[in-house]
């Protein structure tokens, strides 16, 4: 029953919030909108890192991963004519980017981090080079409309809602996540893989390509969140437009415990505390109070002190990083 | 170790991270293959330009010179077993740091010549590790991650700095920068006509020191030893919180030397842009120093040059081969993640010797 | 733990994961075409040439005859270098059309950070072929001194650049350096003209608010927003007398511009980047939720975020015409998305540049330096040796045409739309939108433009720290 009460208390508290900072003059509707844009790609990369990690594989570039299948799911979508496609194509290029690491941290038996840090390096390079070669522009592309991926106008009361199907979708796929890591056999394995791969590998099962799926499927929707941030967000892909959100989504993991659920929920809050930062910036008389360069810095101080508060009794799997030696 | 295994080990990892290069400049040649230029234009202007005059190899220098002292950093933090990603927010603080000692409190005190940039270069290392404290505790008392936490730092660092250069250390007669370090707090030019100054001799031997540190003293030892593993450190009595936290700040206070050796050592402006232009990445850059020297401080120095080479070098990409010179940032991820790997290098070395037999 | 062997569903799924990964990545390789050879802007902008309404040469000078040697000229652009649709790009323009007209070859440097400045201008300077080196960028005025000192027979210009008053501090005794001009523009003016427009809007329609994204504070911006802001109260007085009875009308309308505090008609956030679109559209969609009828992008490619968050409003309401609208900055930006993009503010860079070239042809370089004192201010109302030389406007219908032609090439090279849709549906919906605009708002945005012209009224110009606090004290 406490943990029920203690679910309340959440939702509570923001509806709380968001009557104060309507009563500030903040439209409430316009925050919802901008924080749940913000959270898609961060929720989306964070449940299925923490699948990922769960099963013992831990990706850090994942801020590569979005800068890349961000830029190249634009082309993906100029190719095909069609938005949705070009979304494929980043989960696809995702996806081949998790199996990549997966593979490095298995059999090639990589220092996970360093692999990791090595794949956001090379974004940050082959990103900038990569819209130079495809449009002959430098760190800028802009689509067409037509190839974007729209948002969806749900009337809430009197006021129009936009909202993209994504962000639902992000939702559904921590929810099913859940179910999966804590509802099935296949969900004890993959615990199992994380915690002691030996005993799985007894088991006979693969540990090497359970893990390699996980990681791939982590790739896939780190993937699918960063096409949604050039294709259905920004509409269109500078060569910064990951600007660390990889490295929140990786904070989110991390505060939940690598829990599906809990790490949707510290999304939202960062995507929240996003659009606040620039609905507080821009607000008349606030500029002499507050230096706006601090006011824009909170979602990282937000992250940070969820992280110091959460991660208190969490516990990671065993081998969570380890490459896994086979005797 | 005796000295001729040293000297072995020594050739292994060059010959892996030539590999690595070798590896990474083959992928980056198909990138630049697939979409229609000419690699072998490409990687020859990319050398030309770091390596290939005298000039422009000063120039390749004077980039490496900060990236020695942020590839140490991390370097001291890897020996801990710590990824220290915070380096890049600690070098900005360490630049802010160099100005404000280096510009105001020089200034203030009268401060004449070669110990000017002492003052300033105390201030850097001073903010540095003061930036380092935060993900510090956060891992021995929370135990969350430093590639977390650090993130988060770096992006306040950015902001703070930002802030501090555009409000109250700006210079006032040109407001898009900070005030610049004294003329007494600069390091002085060693050839006319390149932008190198006696900032290298000071990272060289920063570089040194700090390898000294590490094997030498009775903290080096005990750093290495928390680096080996927290069970070992703890059989041998020793307070691994106290050794991570003193290699973290030892870390936090090189990076932000590498932070202040560009605002004492880089003409033309001895201040921060407020675009914080020329200090950004300089962190990240010594990431990938350090991972490619192994972690080790003095093969750090040479592994700087090597990028510092590459980073000059790609200006001569963009208009001579029509390539993104930003490619080169795409060679260093490559090379980094082929060393991940040993055993894949080891694999197509085996290879190689197959083929060639 | 179950002994059964891994389940064959994750087997499919990691199976199909690998092959989907693989045949797209062999998808994406073979669909992209290989790029050509020369940047495509290059090529374009040579066809366009034209088109262009070249910078009068001061009074009938002879066309310069071929050079025989080879002469190149070489653009160190700041970071970010072409593709900015704004200041870059305009300069990158400049050069090109130098290139046809004169015949010179253009070498360009990209600086991906601040550090490139010097051995950027240095490298370009040692090539025996380069004659002339353009600076792009308030920023590079330090690096340019120092080059230029070390390279005497080589010609330098810098665009915003105060490259000068540098030379006047340091090296007195070589002041003005003879081979060194800055150019630099009028900004406050073109944006107070803008300022003006934006306001009369927010009247008209009955909008609280109007906007301006900044990009990093420094002072060319506070140029571009204390200008915006002083054209906006401008306008509203200019409304008040000579529409004394409408003014008491919309004075009584909840929520206009009118009914605002006055420090608070202007939404406006520096938002500590020139590349980052995103931040662009984050600042841009708080300002039109707190209903600002038009933002003025002061932040070159920023303006495609803020498209962005113009786009999220109109969509899916099926307009075709704004409010709310976006202000271009820099280029004509009005076919970015027509109908939304009410004008651009005009900064006419590409002039700046091919003058600078055409002085090192006709050897008048040293000359102007010397008259100008190595300042070379193009704004409007501005003259060079007597004959009128502007740098500063507000976009126009003709303009217009000049801009889509460079998208139309870019398409042929390309094979990719860059024009969101034809050039003549792209001539009509701006034409569209310009008449759906009262005819009296660009009455009076035409009246503020002579009234500057003729010296008779006076936009702030902030220089100082100081001068700003002052100005937003009074204008928010």
């Amino acid at each position: 029953m406490r943990s029920f009460v203690k679910l309340l208390i959440a939702p509570a508290a923001f509806a709380a919030v968001l009557v104060a900072l309507a009563a500030a003059g903040l439209s409430p509707v316009s925050l919802m909108e901008a924080a749940l844009l913000a959270m898609t790609p961060l929720a989306l990369a964070a449940a299925g890192e923490a699948l990922n990690q769960k099963g013992g594989i831990s990706n850090i570039g994942i801020d590569g991963i979005f800068l890349i299948t961000a830029t190249v799911a634009v082309l993906g979508a100029e190719d095909f004519g069609n938005g949705y496609a070009g979304m494929l194509v980043g989960a696809a290029l995702g996806g081949f980017l998790g199996l990549i690491h997966g593979f490095l941290s298995t059999y090639a038996k990589a220092n996970q981090i360093v692999a990791g840090i090595g794949l956001n390096i090379f974004s940050y390079g082959f990103v900038p080079y990569f819209l130079m070669a495809a449009w002959g522009f430098p760190g800028i592309r802009v689509p067409p409309k037509e190839v974007l991926v729209p948002l969806r106008v749900v009337p809430i009361t009197g006021t129009s809602f936009r909202l993209s199907e994504f962000s639902v979708l992000a939702v559904v796929f921590a929810v099913v996540l859940h179910f999966i890591l804590y509802r099935t056999p296949l969900g004890l394995r993959i615990r199992a893989c994380g915690e002691s791969p030996e005993a799985v590998d007894v088991a006979g099962v693969g540990v090497f390509r359970l893990r390699i799926a996980l990681s791939t499927l982590g790739g896939a929707m780190a993937g699918l969140g960063g096409a949604f941030m050039s294709l259905a967000w920004f509409g269109g892909v500078v060569k910064e437009i990951s600007a660390g959100r990889g490295f929140i989504a990786l904070a989110c993991v991390v505060a939940s415990g690598l829990e599906p659920l809990l790490s949707l929920g510290f999304a939202f809050i960062f995507g929240f505390s996003e659009a606040l930062a620039y609905a507080v910036a821009i607000t008349p008389g606030i500029k002499e109070l507050v230096p706006y360069h601090l006011v824009l810095s909170t979602p990282y101080v937000v992250t940070l002190a969820i992280v110091a508060v959460f991660i208190g009794r969490r516990r990671f799997p065993r081998s969570l990083g380890q490459p896994y030696v086979k005797d | 170790m005796s000295l001729r295994i040293g000297a072995l080990h020594a050739a292994r990892r060059l010959s892996e991270a030539s590999l690595a290069l070798a590896v990474g400049l083959a992928i980056s040649s198909i990138l630049i293959l697939a979409y229609g230029y000419d690699p072998a234009k490409a990687l020859y202007w990319l050398f030309y330009g770091g390596f290939g005059t005298q000039t422009v190899f000063l120039d390749s220098l004077a980039y490496a010179t900060p990236l020695m002292l942020t590839g140490a950093a991390f370097a001291v933090c890897a020996s801990a077993g710590m990824f220290n990603i915070g380096v890049e927010g600690q070098a900005y603080m360490g630049a802010v740091g160099g100005v404000v000692f280096g510009g105001l409190l020089v200034r203030y005190l009268q401060v004449p010549g070669p110990l000017g940039v002492l003052v300033a270069l105390a201030g850097s290392a001073t903010l540095g590790a003061l930036w380092a404290v935060g993900p510090a505790l956060l891992k021995v008392l929370r135990g969350i991650h430093e590639v977390i936490s650090s993130i988060m730092f770096n992006w306040m660092a950015f902001y703070m700095a930002m802030y501090l250069v555009r409000g109250p250390i700006v210079n006032p007669a040109r407001p898009e920068m900070s005030i610049s370090v004294e003329p007494s707090a600069r390091f002085s030019v060693i050839f006319r006509g390149s932008v190198l100054t006696e900032a290298i001799y000071f990272a060289v031997l920063a570089s040194v020191l700090t390898y000294l540190v590490l094997k030498l003293t009775k903290l080096g030892f005990e750093i290495r030893l928390v680096g080996a593993g927290l069970d070992v450190a703890r059989y041998a009595g020793i307070s691994t919180k106290k050794a991570m936290v003193s290699a973290y700040l030892l870390s936090g206070a090189l990076a932000g030397l590498g932070g202040g050796l560009i605002v004492t050592g880089r003409p033309p402006v001895w201040s921060i842009y407020g675009t914080l232009g020329n200090i950004t990445n300089v962190g990240f850059d010594g990431i990938g120093v350090s991972l490619i020297a192994a972690n080790n401080p003095v093969a750090v120095v040479f592994s700087s040059v090597l990028i510092g080479g590459l980073w000059n070098g790609s200006r001569f990409m963009e208009p001579y081969a029509r390539v993104s010179s930003e490619l080169s940032r795409a060679v260093i991820g490559l090379i980094v993640i082929a060393l991940s790997t040993p055993e894949v290098l080891r694999l197509v070395r085996r290879l190689v010797m197959r083929w060639k037999t | 733990m179950s002994s059964k062997p891994i389940s064959p569903t994750i087997l499919a799924v990691a199976i199909t994961a690998i092959v989907v990964a693989a045949v797209t990545a062999t998808v994406v390789y073979v669909a992209v075409p290989p790029a050509p050879a020369a940047t495509v802007t290059t090529t374009v902008l040579r066809t366009v040439v034209h088109t262009v309404t070249v910078a009068p040469a001061p009074t009938p000078t002879p066309t310069p005859t071929p050079p025989k040697a080879k002469f190149k000229i070489a653009v160190v652009s700041d970071i970010g270098g072409r593709g900015d649709l704004s200041f870059n790009d305009m300069a990158f323009k400049g050069a090109d059309e130098a290139a046809i007209d004169f015949g010179v070859e253009v070498v360009e440097f990209i600086s991906k950070t601040e550090l490139d400045y010097i051995p950027n201008l240095r490298t370009a300077a040692m090539d025996p072929d380069i004659k002339l080196i353009v600076g792009v960028g308030f920023l590079l005025s330090e690096a340019l001194v120092e080059v230029a000192l070390e390279f005497p027979n080589k010609f330098f210009a810098g665009i915003d650049t105060y490259s000068q008053e540098i030379v006047k501090s340091k090296h007195p005794d070589k002041y003005p350096l003879p081979n060194l001009l800055d150019i630099k523009y009028e900004e406050h003016k073109g944006s107070a003209l803008v300022g003006a427009l934006g306001c009369l809007l927010a009247v008209h329609y009955n909008y609280p608010h109007i906007g301006a994204v900044l990009g990093i504070e420094i002072p060319v911006l506070w140029k571009f927003e204390i200008g915006y802001k002083w054209g906006c109260n401008w306008a509203i007085e200019w409304f008040k007398k000579n529409f004394p009875a409408e003014y008491e009308a919309k004075s009584r309308v909840l929520g206009n511009i009118l009914t605002v505090d006055p420090k608070s008609r202007v939404l406006w956030v520096y938002t500590g980047t020139f590349s980052d679109i995103t931040k662009g559209y984050l600042a841009a969609k708080e300002m039109y939720a707190k209903n600002a009828v038009a933002v003025y992008n002061i932040a070159g490619p920023l303006g495609l975020g803020i498209n962005q968050a113009v786009e999220e409003i109109v969509r899916p309401k099926g307009l075709t015409v704004g409010p709310p609208f976006w202000i271009g900055v820099d280029a004509n930006q009005d076919w970015i998305n027509p109908g939304f993009i009410v004008a651009s503010m005009m900064k006419r860079v590409d002039k700046g540049v091919y003058y600078a070239t055409y002085l090192v042809l006709v050897g008048k370089f040293e000359e102007v330096v010397r008259k100008y004192k190595g300042v070379l201010l193009l704004g409007i109302g501005t003259e060079v040796e007597g004959v009128p030389m502007e740098g500063i406007s507000v976009s126009t219908l003709a303009d217009l045409d000049e801009f889509i032609e460079m998208g139309v090439t870019a398409e042929k090279i390309l094979g990719k739309p860059v024009l969101p849709m034809p050039p003549t549906e792209i001539r009509r919906r701006v034409k569209e939108m310009r008449d759906s605009v009262p005819s009296w708002i660009w009455a009076a945005v035409a009246e503020l433009e002579r009234l500057i012209r003729e010296g008779k009224a006076q936009v702030p110009l902030p220089l100082t720290e100081d001068d700003v606090k002052y100005w937003r004290g009074v204008l928010g």
